[in-house]
């Protein structure tokens, strides 16, 4: 039965990136919410999509929010394919195989963001 | 020989052991459970998201129609919420980062720190979402 299993290892790799991700992320994060509370402040009609045009106009808020799109996918994902590998219930090929799907949600909605991107400044 | 001392486990797996074994949990295991919680949290609501703002893929007036929506007191304790399971992640996840540098330090304190500091801040934020 044990055999089966992918061996328990700690992936080294895995905090390594978790970790650099979640630090970078906490500084975009907090860039994000002041971003959007400061480009609603004042408007009568609050969140619209003038608003979120003007902000994603500026180049550094255009940073921000792409950069803060690919760390929380990365470190969103990276952290969940961590909690289903540490349940050992998955063989080293369907960990193989879980990882790639996770690499393709990963890349699709990095493009489903782009798009969207495109939609506000386009 | 004893594997104990030689166990490289995974958190998860020594934590379902402990609970088969009728074991309490310590506050480690419970801030474990947790970050694993709001971790599955966070990911789900970030596709959440990006789907709500792909309403602008419909035009200007279905994106403003979607975020008149959720404006409603609802939504807005939902985002209070939200706050909560971000800064106790966050937090957390410095605890653990402290825990790894510093395996001395005590970790009661710093769990107990972040519970309090999580919820602390997140109703302080309260008149922002009224």
């Amino acid at each position: 039965m044990q055999a089966k299993s992918a061996p328990s290892t700690i992936a080294f790799g895995d905090w390594i990136g978790l970790y650099l991700t979640g630090l970078f992320l906490v500084v975009f994060l907090l860039a994000h919410v002041a971003a959007v509370h400061y480009a609603t402040a004042g408007l009568e009609a609050g969140f619209t999509f003038e608003a979120v045009r003007e902000k994603l106009r500026s180049p550094l808020f255009a940073f921000l929010d792409l950069g803060l799109l690919v760390l929380a996918i990365y470190h969103g994902l990276l952290g969940f394919r961590r909690f289903v590998v540490d349940l050992e219930v998955l063989s080293v090929g369907a960990i193989r195989v879980f990882t790639w799907v996770l690499v393709i949600v990963g890349l699709g909605g990095l493009y489903y963001g782009w798009i969207i991107y495109r939609a506000f400044v386009g | 020989m004893s594997q104990r001392g030689l166990s490289f486990k995974p958190f998860s797996q020594r934590l379902v052991e402990r609970l088969a074994r009728g074991q309490r949990m310590g506050p480690g295991a419970y801030m474990y459970v947790v970050h694993r919680l709001t971790a599955l949290v966070l990911t789900l609501y970030l596709f959440v998201h990006l789907y709500v703002l792909g309403s602008v893929l419909s035009g200007p007036n279905g994106f403003d129609q979607i975020m008149a929506m959720m404006a409603t007191p609802l939504f807005r304790l939902g985002e209070l919420g939200l706050v909560w399971v971000v800064l106790f992640h966050t937090l957390n996840g410095l605890r653990l980062a402290v825990v790894n540098l510093a395996p001395e330090v005590n970790q009661r304190v710093l769990a107990y720190g972040v519970v309090a500091l999580s919820f602390g801040v997140a109703l302080a934020s309260l008149p922002l979402f009224l």
